[in-house]
């Protein structure tokens, strides 16, 4: 008997197999649509959340950066050229005249330097390459090098 | 499984797929059915709201970094129309700790909410001092930790919302206030660097819609904040220097006056000192300061006729020109005609012998005039173009004048006036463009445009600005040569301007006040134009001290406050006396 008559005559005799076998496959179906509705929403769920957090640290950042704005101008307040001639005063300080002044060289002072406020525009890019020397010198260059290491001529 | 067992499955399973076919159908209704549009529009209005952000103004600080214009909290107090309980409550509060008028808030509050009125504002730029007094309005109750944009625990004024946003402040108050300018309320710069710098420094504010969906947070655009600036001003310098002013009008009786320094290379102005003066946090009392037209920045904006500070200019033509010399000798009489205008000397005497040195010491207008006569009229107005008069000079203020200056070829230009114009009547300068024309003595003839800002600072990146020349005029030979004139006629003459340790070379200016019937009697304009030391200029210093009443010279007026300048200004600026000076140049270079 072949194998198809052989599964047609086991069916006759037990239809229910095939209906068991089909409300498996469409149970395994649900579980994997389940599955994967899981994963979706658990995914939504977290993005949701970060980006709940991200709307948060974006409005925590403004408040920070208007509290530095603040703090800033209330530091420029307290150390205005008003106040601090007040509390000189308040001190005992006097204003200084020239003939006052001793007059001291000090080697290497360049005098006040002015504000820096961030990195200069000019110093962030280089002149020169910043790959080392290995990844630009020639064959030749590198055994002219090795020569001179060398005390050669 | 049995028929009957079967016959339940399958009537579920269709009750179950008709129940998901109709959820189905109503679906595609609704998104197909007539008022689609509407739901869709009102799905779009909730996933996204309409907020215009303005970035915060950039700062302003002074050469050393200290904080001339920065910004502060302050904050906007608005209602909840449809939450008002009691009106009078609000009123009440809000007159008593805000105040505002009870009256327009009543008014105010007292609105029927309705579609187009949901949210009305109060008041605005409330100090957070006064927002703290709101939000202990009601004592008996705790503070609530998460109403933050509640103004107060009170529950009569829970329909109140504070909103906070930034608004100019500026430390120093009146200190360099003609330079900085203010800010509106509107965020817009009205004079100086706020007004040349407003589209840098405000940034670009944007309306943009701000997605509610968090997982579209990134969705959120970056605004870059307003670029900062850093001044050339020092504050210390400019504090000194409008002390001295301020002293000296009242000294003086003068009715206004401004002076100016600049670093005599680079043209950096390190003090604009000008009067009146507005504390820019109060800038609504700009009319009241600033009534008629009174210029915000006297240094930039007054023109005036200069009077003999000019002569420097009309010296350096003819030097240049080779015209004459140092020692050209000159028989003053007294009496010039030039245009058939009788021009004489500043009291009216006949000096006898001279030469071009003492012309400059004793400030003698017939011997300019003469000069001037010599030079030509073409040859004389020419230089004048050339060293800046009748333009503006460039400095980066907003509200520079121009000046004016006629020339030959002008309907209003008669041959009188190049006889007076040789010692500064008849034409009209500010005090920026006589400072740069000065320049070209301390700079070896080269004139260096005055500017105000040193460096810009954006996107965390300092750009420094470099010093700009507006042309060379005159020869190196004939700034040296004329810069040596004016320091020995000062010496010689033991003027007010002399300080001690420090060579200094500069030129009074006496100049009469034109009115509608010719110049006014007894009131003049007094100004002094120095620089120093003479071997290797530092500074530029321009004074000039409009009507005053003590005296009517300028070598009694302007000459000794010039002194006083320069005397702060060698302590602030670090130069040692002369002699050390040039001691200790000598050991270095041994």
């Amino acid at each position: 008997m072949s194998r198809t008559k052989r599964l047609i005559q086991a069916y006759r005799q037990a239809p229910w197999r095939k209906q068991v076998q089909l409300v498996g496959f469409i149970v395994a179906g649900v579980a994997i649509v389940a599955l994967i509705a899981g994963i979706y929403l658990d995914v939504t769920a977290r993005a949701a959340t970060m980006g709940r957090a991200v709307q948060s640290l974006q409005g925590a950042r403004e408040d920070l950066e208007q509290n530095l704005e603040d703090l800033e101008t209330e530091l420029a307040y307290l150390n205005s050229v008003a106040t601090m001639h007040a509390r000189a005063e308040k001190l005992g300080f006097q204003e200084l005249s020239s003939s006052l002044v001793t007059y001291l060289p000090v080697s290497g002072y360049e005098g006040r330097a002015d504000a820096q406020l961030a990195p200069n525009l000019a110093s962030q890019f280089s002149t020169g390459s910043r790959l080392p020397t290995a990844y630009t010198q020639s064959l030749f260059d590198w055994f002219g090098g090795l020569f001179k290491s060398l005390g050669g001529f | 499984m049995n028929r009957e067992l079967t016959w339940r499955y399958l009537m579920a399973a269709t009750v179950l797929s008709v129940m998901g076919l109709l959820i189905l159908w109503q679906t595609f209704r609704i998104q197909s059915g007539p008022r689609a549009t509407t739901f869709l529009n009102q799905s779009e209005f909730y996933s996204r709201l309409l907020r215009r952000i303005q970035p915060p103004r950039g700062q302003i600080f002074d050469r050393d970094g200290n904080l001339l214009a920065g910004n502060r909290t302050v904050y906007e107090i608005g209602v909840e129309l449809a939450s008002v309980e009691d009106p009078r409550d609000i009123a009440i509060a809000l007159s008593a700790l805000v105040g505002a008028d009870y009256n327009t808030v009543l008014t105010i509050a007292s609105q029927p909410a309705s579609e187009n009125a949901i949210y009305a504002v109060l008041a605005d730029y409330v100090p957070p001092e006064n927002i703290e007094l709101l939000k202990a309005y009601d004592v008996s109750r705790p503070p609530q930790p998460d109403v933050s944009l509640l103004c107060s625990n009170d529950p009569a004024l829970e329909s109140l919302i504070c909103t906070a946003h930034l608004q100019r402040s500026y430390p120093e108050k009146d200190l360099a206030s003609s330079v900085l300018g203010f800010v509106s309320r509107e965020g817009i710069g009205y004079f100086g660097v706020e007004q040349q710098y407003q589209d840098l420094l405000a940034g670009l504010s944007e309306t943009v819609w701000v997605p509610t969906d968090p997982s579209r947070a990134e969705e959120m655009p970056e605004i870059p904040a307003g670029a900062s600036l850093v001044l050339t001003l020092d504050r210390d310098i400019q504090a000194a220097v409008e002390d001295i002013l301020d002293t000296n009008l009242e000294q003086t009786g003068a009715e206004s006056g401004t002076i100016l320094v600049m670093h005599a290379t680079t043209g950096e102005i390190l003090a604009m000192a000008s009067s009146p003066r507005l504390d820019l946090n109060e800038f609504w009392k700009y009319p009241e300061i600033f009534p008629d037209s009174t210029p915000f920045n006297r240094a930039i904006s007054q023109t005036y006729e200069p009077g003999s500070v000019f002569k420097i200019v009309t010296m350096a033509a003819a030097l240049d020109k080779n015209v004459v010399k140092p020692d050209t000798p000159f028989m003053d009489t007294g009496y010039i005609e030039i245009g058939g205008i009788g021009i004489r000397n500043w009291n009216g005497q006949a000096w006898g012998q001279q030469n071009m040195l003492t012309c400059l010491q004793y400030s003698l207008n017939v011997c300019l005039a003469w000069v001037g006569q010599e030079l030509g009229a073409d040859a004389f107005y020419d230089y004048v173009q050339e060293f800046g008069f009748g333009y503006t000079t460039g400095i980066d203020l907003a509200g520079e004048a121009r000046g004016n200056v006629k020339e030959p070829g002008d309907q209003d230009w008669y041959p009188a006036d190049l006889g007076t114009n040789t010692f500064g009547q008849g034409i009209a300068v500010t005090p920026v463009q006589m400072v740069m024309a000065v320049s070209a003595l301390t700079n070896n003839g080269q004139m260096v445009i005055p500017h105000i800002v040193k460096s810009l600072v954006q996107d965390g990146s300092q750009y420094n600005i470099s010093p700009q020349y507006a042309g060379a005029p005159i020869t190196a030979q004939t700034a040296k040569t004329l810069s040596e004139m004016l320091a020995v006629s000062l010496e010689q003459e033991a003027s007010n301007a002399l300080v001690p340790g420090y060579r200094v070379a500069g030129k009074t200016g006496t100049a009469q006040i034109p009115g509608p019937n010719g110049y006014l009697n007894n009131q003049t304009n007094t100004s002094f134009v120095g620089w120093g030391p003479v071997d290797s200029p530092q500074f530029i210093v321009y004074v000039w001290i409009e009507k005053p009443s003590t005296s009517i010279w300028a070598s009694d007026i302007a000459a000794p406050i010039f002194s006083e300048v320069v005397e702060r200004l060698v302590v602030l600026m670090n130069i040692p006396p002369d002699a050390l000076r040039l001691e200790l140049a000598a050991a270095g270079a041994n």
